[in-house]
């Protein structure tokens, strides 16, 4: 019976996994033979190595680093996996697991190693991929950056470009020569004026004017464009200046300008159209005397841009045969 | 904001006067020191510390750029010198943990009557023809695969104080955050600046004396290694440990109590 035991005991030394047998100061007391086959060498070579010495370069720092810190640490250690260091160059991955033997002496210890080849290939894909998938990750994750910025770019181009349209939709909207808004954008003003009075049905007052030059061809035609370019130029500026805040006046023709006066009456738009005749009329031109006649109509309910700006045409007409460097109502 | 001593998880020990802080080594904690504990508590003033991203250091304590490096960690313990207002301390680093000492000893000179470094070295990759680190760039790249290998290992050995299995008493910490903080999210930049780290220029300007302590067979540092820290400080000595391993203060704390009072004792003198 004893010598059976003994037998079985033997086979320890053939088992598949490979055991060694540690000191406090990780030297090998003891190697069973898988160990030494692996490492072709003699069990008496292994005795007294340090068994860090069994290990890859790699391997060294982890063997120290987990499994004999931790078996000096708290006597166990499960699955270390490293990479024993073989004849030619060769290395073989093996999972490590280790127990602190006995009571008595703490100080010894098994370490046991099974050969992990499959696993070890396995897993070294696994990371590989893992760690290529976060490569193309972080490159993604440039790629995402760059587009941000030319996103952002692109943005502000955008922003720039609305800036220019707002621009230009402006110098639509006004006469290049004067710099006053021209008749489309004094019809739209009008219209929207029209609409919220009729949408409100409050006795909201507002007048039209238009203003016309009196006798401007011979000032053409006796001094040239450039004169009369230069008339219109200070005729938008007096206006300009004798505007009440939200008055608008706007050159709708040749020498014809026409202003919308919210908020006001016909008699108030009339007294306001009077002291503007007078101040062209005492303005000093440069270098011709100009007049102005002026025809001014005031919102009644019904009314269409083309109702008002036709009574205050009409009224016009009246100022001119008047005499001239006239305000007639409409 | 909290104190560094509170973050830093310090514990304080011992009936002596003359004030050591001991500082663990990489994927270390502060349990590390428990069989040095006894030999120096009835002599000296310890201060163990866990640094940030380790053992029982608070969650909060960790900023993912500044814990990436060694002089990173090396700012806390200059700031938890301030803060405990050490003066005319022995400072003591195993490990990275001595590369960490010596950088916080060239900004706090006066805090500081002497450095120990165990098992430290100022650079893992060799530099031929001079240097020899003891690896090759291949070595130090296989090293970093096969540490993603076992990262549950590194997580496992600082995690166990979390359970409870520890010499010093557990502060009350959420598992779950002690779990997040061991994360490979911060072994693995402080590692990649460890073991491709250089910090050979700062020798110079240490100017605490200084004793490097090597053990005879530390397959993780070369005793070159160990020589060139002696040959570059100020006012330095080195003793050479008979004892096996990178971690002679678990396997032989005897051996270095003893190495450590001699020294100690003939700077005195």
């Amino acid at each position: 019976m004893g010598s059976k035991a003994s037998d079985l005991a033997r086979w320890w030394q053939f088992a598949p996994s490979g055991q060694a047998v540690v000191d406090g100061q990780g030297i090998i007391l003891l190697a069973n033979y898988t160990l030494c086959d692996w490492l072709s060498c003699s069990t008496h070579q292994l005795i007294n190595q340090s068994a860090s010495d069994l290990f890859t370069v790699e391997s060294r720092m982890l063997y120290l680093g987990v499994l004999a810190y931790r078996l000096s640490d708290v006597g166990v250690v499960d699955e270390v996996h490293l990479h024993l260091r073989l004849k030619n160059d060769d290395t073989l991955p093996v999972l490590c697991s280790a127990r602190r033997l006995g009571v008595e002496d703490a100080s010894l210890t098994l370490i046991s190693m099974l050969p992990i080849g499959r696993k070890d290939r396995l897993e070294r894909e696994l990371l590989e991929a893992r760690q290529a998938i976060q490569r193309a990750l972080e490159e993604k994750n440039a790629v995402i950056n760059e587009l941000e910025v030319m996103s952002a770019t692109l943005e502000s181009h955008n922003s720039e470009l609305q800036r220019l349209t707002m621009q230009l939709g402006h110098e639509a909207g006004s006469d290049s020569l004067t710099g006053l808004p021209n008749r489309r954008h004094f019809d739209r003003v009008l219209q929207e004026r029209l609409a919220i009075t009729t949408g409100s049905r409050s006795s909201d007052v507002f007048s039209v004017a238009i203003l016309d030059i009196d006798h401007f061809k011979p000032i053409n035609d006796d001094h040239g464009h450039g004169v009369g370019d230069q008339v219109l130029q200070q005729l938008a500026k007096l206006l300009a200046s004798q505007l009440r805040g939200r008055d608008i006046a706007a050159r709708i023709g040749g020498e014809e300008f026409a202003l919308l006066m919210p908020e006001t009456s016909l008699d108030d738009a009339f007294n306001a159209l009077e002291r503007l005749r007078l101040a062209i009329e005492k303005h000093r031109w440069q270098p011709v005397p100009i007049t102005a006649s002026l025809g001014v109509t005031g919102y009644l309910p019904g009314d269409t841009s083309e109702s008002m700006m036709t009574r205050a045409d009409v009224a016009l007409y009246a100022a001119k045969h008047h005499g001239r460097n006239h305000v007639a109502k409409g | 904001m909290s104190s560094l001593r509170h973050l830093l998880n310090v514990n304080e020990l011992g009936l002596g006067t003359t004030p050591i802080l001991l500082i663990h080594g990489f994927g270390c904690d502060q349990t590390v020191w428990r069989r040095l504990v006894p030999v120096l508590e009835t002599d000296y003033r310890l201060f163990l510390v866990d640094l940030a991203g380790f053992g029982c250091a608070a969650p909060e304590a960790y900023d993912k750029e500044r814990h990436s490096t060694p002089s990173g960690h090396a700012e806390d313990i200059v700031a938890l010198c301030d803060e405990l207002g050490l003066e005319n301390a022995i400072v003591i680093g195993h490990s990275i943990g001595g590369t960490i000492a010596m950088l916080a000893s060239i900004q706090r000179p006066q805090a500081f009557q002497r450095l120990v470094m165990i098992c430290s070295s100022a650079r893992y990759l060799d530099d031929p023809p001079d240097y020899h680190g003891g690896y090759t760039h291949e070595q130090l790249d296989g090293l970093l695969q096969l540490m993603e290998l076992n990262y549950l290992d590194w997580a496992g050995t600082v995690s166990k104080v979390a359970l409870g299995d520890a010499g010093t008493p557990v502060h009350q910490q959420n598992l779950q955050q002690r779990f997040l903080a061991i994360s490979p999210d911060v072994m693995r930049p402080l590692a990649r600046s460890i073991f491709h780290g250089d910090t050979r220029h700062h020798l110079t300007h240490v100017t605490v004396p200084s004793l490097i302590v090597q053990t005879a067979q530390d397959a993780m540092v070369p005793l070159e290694a160990a020589q060139f820290l002696q040959a570059h400080l100020a006012s330095s000595e080195l003793v050479v440990l008979d004892a096996g391993g990178h971690y002679p203060q678990l396997t032989a704390p005897d051996l270095l109590a003893e190495a450590l009072q001699e020294s100690i004792q003939a700077q005195g003198d």
